[in-house]
């Protein structure tokens, strides 16, 4: 990992059209801007790793296409049977 | 016990039935039954996953569901998607300037919000994930996933099933 020292109103430029500026730091808590083009994503780490985790859990192969069938069966099954109590 | 509340909306009321435009800016619909997508930047984890097939998902019976399949073409891959609305949800999407560039999209009205859904083995674990919707222009053909911090990750499918 690259480890460089910035000051508050530097920044730092990544490729040729991504800036990170540090803006400000108070305390623990380092305010950043970042300047990129629309196509590029920018998240915070965290939120970025639990979407992509449970689009993994999401995502069906061909194989599992009847474990899906199934599911939908079930989850109209159970409707039904709740519609006719 | 279970109530399937959510379901039973969705019965009543599969996707394409709903018409009119989106109202301004944010309670994006989906009103069609098969489209080709190109998702320029792929969908979270899947960035080289790009062409997809969004089509109603039939039942064998040939019975309604609300659920549509997003199928990746050239891929062994694919996702369970519903529209927030047979959730019976008030789901407001932040449709930014760039965000209508990106989906190459006039105004919020031409674009629709889907989510997906993540099937798990028992039933009441079956969730929908709010905070990363998938939104496409039918027009364009094309998609993105956004995120929506304040939303859940896992919304429970089935209303009231013990989490």
């Amino acid at each position: 990992m690259l480890i460089l020292s910035r000051r508050p109103g530097e920044s730092l430029t990544i490729g040729d059209n991504i800036v990170v500026t540090v803006v400000s730091i108070n305390g623990n808590q380092i305010r950043l801007g970042i300047d990129a083009p629309r196509d590029v994503r920018v998240l915070r780490d965290e939120i970025y790793k639990a979407i992509r985790a449970e689009n993994q859990a999401a995502a069906s192969t061909d194989e599992q296409k009847r474990r899906m069938d199934d599911a939908f069966k079930r989850l109209r099954q159970g409707s039904e049977k709740d519609a006719g109590e | 016990m279970l109530s399937n509340d959510s379901v039973k909306v969705a019965k009543k009321t599969p996707v394409s039935e709903h018409e009119g435009a989106a109202r301004s800016g944010e309670s994006l619909e989906c009103d069609f039954e098969e489209q080709q997508l190109l998702f320029p930047v792929g969908i979270l984890g899947f960035p080289e996953a790009r062409h997809y097939r969004l089509q109603r998902y039939r039942p064998e019976d040939g019975s309604e569901s609300p659920f549509l399949t997003l199928k990746c073409l050239g891929q062994d891959l694919s996702f369970a998607l519903i529209s927030p609305r047979s959730l019976g949800l008030d789901y407001r999407v932040p449709v930014s300037d760039a965000l209508l560039d990106a989906l190459s999209a006039a105004s919020a009205e031409r674009l629709s919000a889907l989510l997906i859904v993540t099937l798990r083995e028992r039933m009441e674990d079956i969730t929908v994930n709010l905070q990363g919707p998938l939104v496409i222009n039918p027009a364009s053909s094309l998609g993105l996933q956004l995120v929506i911090e304040h939303y859940p990750l896992r919304y429970p499918l089935i209303q009231g099933s013990a989490r």
